[in-house]
C-alpha cells in the first residue's frame, strides 16, 4: 500500500486554482516537493496533514482520509511552513504539549519531548521562550513538534527555509536519520540545492499541477527533445569548439577563457564527439560536467515549458 | 485519542496559556468596573434599580474578550495548523477552550454582581440574581464561542457587536425580547418580566444554536 | 597604491531619477492603503455601510410616510410639545448613525496601529523614509473619512429630505440652519470615533489587547459614568463622550429627552476636544516611541 495517494485531486481558493487534477503516489521515502512560491506546494503538504480537503478528487495517507478521519493524523508529523506558534511558551513545553495532543499519554509526552528535542540538537535551548529563538532554532523546534510522536510519515514544509547553513547541514543530517528508520518524508523547498541534499526523488509541482516526478536523472533522461549543457574545462577551448561546431547535434557553443559550454540534442553521441575533439586537437581537459544533472535545470526546464 | 481526552487536552493546554497571559489581569479589571460604579453610588436610591443594569454591560463585554478572542487568536495568526494536524476532532478544540474559559468569566462576572451588591446596598445578593447572571454569562459565553467562528479574523468585534445587538433587542417589547441574552438573564434574575422558565428556554436554544452552528463550522474551515 | 582585487565596480544598477512624492504628502499614500484594507472585509467598513443605509432608509421612510404623525415617547420640544415625526428623525437617527460608528471604530480604528505592530507591517513604513508624523497623520486621515462618510452623508440626506419636505419656501429657509447643525454633530462624532479609538489601537501591541480596552473603555466605563452622571444629575456624565454627544444634540436641536443629562454646550464640547486631544497625544507618543524602539517590538 501506498503511504501517499492522490487520485485526480483539485482544490479551489475562491477563483484561484490551488491544485489542478493531481494524481500521485508516493511508496515511502524521502520525496521532495519542489516547484516555486505559489506553486501550489504547501496547498499539497496542507491537504496531505489533514488542515484542508480537496475540492475534487481522493486523497488518502495510509488508506484514509486525513482531512475526515482524524486518527490518522496521529501517524503524521506535520511542520508548517509559518514561524507562528504560542510564543510565550519554552521549547519543552511546546514540544511536549503537542506530543500530548497527538495522542503520547501524559506521562511519556515529556519524555518523548526530550527525545524530540535533542534528536533536532536543541537540547540546550529546551528551556527557553519560543520567542526569543532565532530562524534555525524556530525550525528545529518545529521539526521536534512534528516528531515528538513517533509519526510514520512527516511532512515538512520549507524545514529549511531561511537556516543559516551550520542548522541546515544539521536538520538535513536528522531528517536523514529519520529517513533511514523507515519513516516517510515529504518534504518541500523552492531551493534546489536543499532537497539534492536529502533525496534523489522529487515531484515537480507548477501552476498546481505535478509536471514530473521520480529520479532526478531519469527525469533528465526523459527529457530528452531538449538541449543538454555540457561544460569542457580545457587549456584550448577554442580548437575544441572548432571541431565540435560542425556535428549536427550541437545547437550552440559558449566560449570563455578556459572552458566551453556545448548545448546538445544528443548527450551520448555529444560525448563521442567531444572525445574525438579533444584526442584531434590535442587539449589538456581539467573537467567535464554535465551542467543539466542539477535538480535547477530539470525544475527550470519543466516549469518555463510546461512540462512533457 | 478519544474525545474526552481530547477535550481535557486541550483544556490543560487553555489553562497554561490562561494562566501565563493577560486575560485574568484584563478580566478582573473589567469586572472590578461595577463594583468602582457600586462604591460610587453607595446607598443611593436608585442603585437597586440600576445596579443591575450596569453588570449586564459585563455579559457585552467579556465573553467577547475572554471566549471570541481565545478561539479566534491561533486561527488569525495561523498557530491552529498544530492543532488541527493532531488526531483530534476540531469541535473538541472549541470545547476544551470553553471548558476553562466559561467558568471564568461565569465567575468573574458572579464575583463583581455580589461584590457590587454588597458594597453599593450593604447586603447579599440574592439567589436568583447570581443564578440569572450566571446563566446569561454561560449563555453569552457558547453564543460568543460560536459566533467568533462566523468571521474567525472579526471574532471578538463580532461577538461585541452582536452582544450590542442582542441588548437592543432585549428592550423591544414584544416576544422577539426571549431571543436576548441579556433579556432573559435579567428575567432569570427577577429583574425584568416574570416569565422566567420561558427566559432559561430562549437561552438554551439560542446560545445551543449559536455553539452548535460554530462546533459544526469549525469543522470545515481550512488552516 | 593598488586597487583592491576583487572590488565590485558595477551592479547594473541606476539610481530612480523620476519625480518622487513629496514627504509631506506620503501620508496620503497610508491613508489610500488603510481605506482600501477597511473595504475589503465584510466584517468592517460594509458593515457599518450597511447599517448607516439602514438607518438612513427608516428615518426617511418615516419622514415621509408619518410627515406630521407625533415623534417616538421620551421626544419633546424643550417647550414639552409633542415633536412631530418629520421635525424628530433627524436627531433621533443620529444615536443610531453613531452606532455603524462604532462598528467601524471597533472593527478597524481599534486595532489598526495594533495590527500593524503585530504584523510586522510597522516596521515596514518606518523601515523606510516614512516618519511617524506621516504614519499619524495617513491613520487618522483614514479614519475619519471612513468614519465621516458613515456619521456625515446619512444625517445630511435625511436633514436635506427634511428641508424638501417643506411645502413653502419661506418655511424651509427659516430651517436651513438644521444643514449646519447635522455637519457639526457630524464633525464631533467623526473625530470622536475616528481618533479615541485609534489611541486604544496606539496603547498596545496586539490587536486582542487593543480592542479589549477599547470595549471595556466605551462600553462599560463610560457606560458608567454616564449613568452615575444621570443618577446624580451632576456634570460628571460629561466625561462620557456619548453622553456630551447626547448632550449637543440636545441643545443644538431644542430638545428635551427623557433619561438624558444635559449640561452646558460648552462643556460638552469641551468633553469632546479634551478626549480627542489627549487621544491625540497618545497616539504621537506611542508611535514615537515604537518608531525609536525600531522593529519588532510585537
Amino acid at each position: 500500500m501506498n503511504t501517499i495517494e492522490l487520485e485526480h485531486c483539485s482544490k479551489w481558493y475562491g477563483r484561484i486554482l490551488g491544485l489542478s487534477d493531481v494524481s500521485w503516489r508516493v511508496p515511502g521515502g524521502i520525496v521532495g516537493l519542489l516547484g516555486p512560491n505559489g506553486a501550489g506546494k504547501s496547498t499539497l503538504m496542507k491537504m496531505l496533514a489533514g488542515l484542508i480537503s480537496p475540492s475534487r478528487g481522493t486523497l488518502s495517507v495510509f488508506g484514509v482520509s486525513p482531512f475526515s478521519d482524524p486518527g490518522v493524523r496521529g501517524r503524521i508529523g506535520y511542520a508548517p511552513e509559518h514561524d507562528q506558534t504560542w510564543d510565550e511558551m519554552t521549547v519543552f513545553d511546546l514540544v511536549s504539549r503537542l506530543a500530548e495532543l497527538a495522542g503520547v499519554p501524559r506521562g511519556r509526552a515529556q519524555s518523548s519531548a526530550r527525545d524530540a528535542i535533542e534528536q533536532v540538537g536543541m537540547t540546550g535551548a529546551a528551556d527557553r521562550r519560543v520567542r526569543g529563538l532565532s530562524k534555525g532554532m524556530r525550525q528545529r523546534t518545529k521539526l521536534a513538534t512534528a516528531i515528538a510522536h513517533d509519526p510514520d510519515l512527516l511532512i515538512l514544509d520549507e524545514p529549511l527555509g531561511g537556516v543559516d547553513p551550520v542548522a541546515r547541514i544539521e536538520i538535513v543530517a536528522r531528517i536523514r536519520d529519520l529517513a533511514a528508520r523507515g519513516k516517510t518524508i515529504c518534504v518541500s523547498s523552492h531551493v534546489l540545492y536543499e532537497i539534492e541534499a536529502l533525496t534523489a526523488q522529487i515531484a515537480v509541482i507548477d501552476r498546481g499541477r505535478i509536471v514530473a516526478e521520480g529520479d532526478v536523472a531519469e527525469i533528465r533522461r526523459r527529457l530528452g527533445h531538449r538541449p543538454h549543457r555540457i561544460k569542457l574545462a580545457c587549456d584550448r577551448p577554442r580548437a575544441a569548439a572548432a571541431a565540435l561546431a560542425t556535428a549536427d547535434h550541437v545547437a550552440r557553443i559558449e566560449l570563455s577563457a578556459d572552458a566551453l559550454i556545448v548545448e546538445t540534442t544528443d548527450l551520448d553521441r555529444c560525448y563521442d564527439d567531444i572525445g574525438a575533439a579533444i584526442r584531434a586537437t590535442g587539449t589538456i581537459v581539467s573537467s567535464l560536467t554535465a551542467l543539466d544533472s542539477d535538480l535547477g535545470a530539470v525544475v527550470d526546464s519543466l516549469t518555463r515549458g510546461g512540462g512533457s | 485519542m478519544t474525545d474526552a481526552a481530547a477535550v481535557f487536552a486541550i483544556a490543560r493546554l487553555t489553562a497554561w496559556r490562561f494562566v501565563h497571559g493577560r486575560l485574568p489581569w484584563v478580566g478582573a479589571i473589567v469586572a472590578a468596573l461595577p463594583i468602582a460604579f457600586a462604591a460610587a453610588l453607595r446607598g443611593h436610591a436608585s442603585f437597586a434599580e440600576r445596579s443591575f443594569e450596569i453588570e449586564e454591560l459585563l455579559l457585552v463585554v467579556l465573553p467577547a474578550i475572554a471566549v471570541a478572542a481565545s478561539i479566534t487568536s491561533e486561527l488569525d495568526d495561523r498557530a491552529v495548523t498544530y492543532l488541527w494536524s493532531r488526531p483530534l476532532a476540531r469541535w473538541t478544540v472549541m470545547v476544551g477552550k470553553l471548558v476553562v474559559l466559561a467558568p471564568f468569566v461565569v465567575a468573574l462576572v458572579v464575583a463583581s454582581w455580589i461584590v457590587s451588591t454588597a458594597v453599593g446596598a450593604g447586603e447579599l445578593a440574592s439567589a436568583a440574581s447570581i443564578g440569572g447572571l450566571a446563566a446569561g454569562a454561560l449563555g453569552a459565553t457558547m453564543t460568543c464561542a460560536g459566533l467568533a467562528i462566523v468571521a474567525p479574523r472579526y471574532g471578538m468585534v463580532l461577538a461585541i457587536v452582536y452582544m450590542l445587538c442582542d441588548g437592543v433587542v432585549g428592550e423591544i417589547p414584544a416576544h422577539i425580547q426571549l431571543i436576548s441574552i441579556t433579556h432573559d438573564a435579567g428575567e432569570l434574575a427577577g429583574v425584568t418580566g416574570s416569565s422566567p422558565a420561558i427566559a432559561a428556554i430562549g437561552l438554551v436554544i439560542v446560545s445551543t444554536a449559536w455553539l452548535a452552528y460554530g462546533m459544526r463550522r469549525i469543522g470545515r474551515l481550512e488552516a | 597604491m593598488s586597487e583592491p582585487a576583487g572590488i565590485i565596480r558595477d551592479l547594473g544598477y541606476e539610481r530612480y531619477a523620476g519625480s518622487r512624492r513629496a514627504p509631506s504628502k506620503r501620508w496620503r499614500v497610508l491613508a489610500r492603503q488603510q481605506i482600501a484594507s477597511a473595504w475589503q472585509p465584510w466584517w468592517q467598513y460594509k458593515t457599518a455601510i450597511a447599517i448607516a443605509v439602514i438607518v438612513t432608509a427608516v428615518f426617511g421612510g418615516l419622514m415621509y410616510f408619518f410627515t406630521d404623525s407625533s415623534m417616538f415617547r421620551g421626544f419633546r420640544w424643550v417647550s414639552n410639545l409633542p415633536m412631530t415625526m418629520s421635525d424628530g428623525a433627524v436627531p433621533a437617527s443620529l444615536q443610531w448613525f453613531r452606532r455603524a460608528a462604532f462598528v467601524v471604530s471597533t472593527a478597524t480604528a481599534a486595532t489598526t496601529i495594533a495590527g500593524d505592530r503585530e504584523s510586522g507591517a510597522f516596521a515596514l513604513y518606518v523601515a523606510r523614509s516614512t516618519r511617524p508624523v506621516d504614519y499619524i497623520v495617513g491613520k487618522v486621515a483614514a479614519m475619519l473619512v471612513l468614519v465621516g462618510s458613515i456619521t456625515i452623508i446619512g444625517p445630511l440626506f435625511l436633514a436635506l429630505l427634511r428641508l424638501g419636505l417643506f411645502d413653502d419656501t419661506t418655511v424651509l429657509v427659516a430651517h436651513l440652519w438644521i444643514v449646519p447643525k447635522v455637519l457639526a454633530v457630524g464633525a464631533l462624532t467623526t473625530i470622536t470615533y475616528a481618533i479615541v479609538p485609534l489611541a486604544c489601537s496606539a496603547l498596545f501591541a496586539t490587536r486582542a489587547q487593543a480592542l479589549a480596552v477599547w470595549a471595556a473603555y466605551w462600553l462599560v466605563a463610560c457606560s458608567i459614568v454616564a449613568l452615575l452622571g444621570a443618577l446624580t444629575s451632576s456634570w460628571f456624565a460629561a466625561f462620557d463622550p456619548a453622553s456630551a454627544l447626547d448632550s449637543i444634540i440636545d441643545q443644538l436641536f431644542g430638545l428635551h429627552m427623557v433619561r438624558r443629562v444635559r449640561f452646558p454646550l460648552d462643556l460638552a464640547v469641551g468633553s469632546i476636544v479634551v478626549h480627542v486631544t489627549v487621544a491625540l497625544a497618545i497616539i504621537s507618543i506611542c508611535v514615537r516611541r515604537a518608531h525609536r524602539r525600531g522593529f519588532g517590538d510585537a
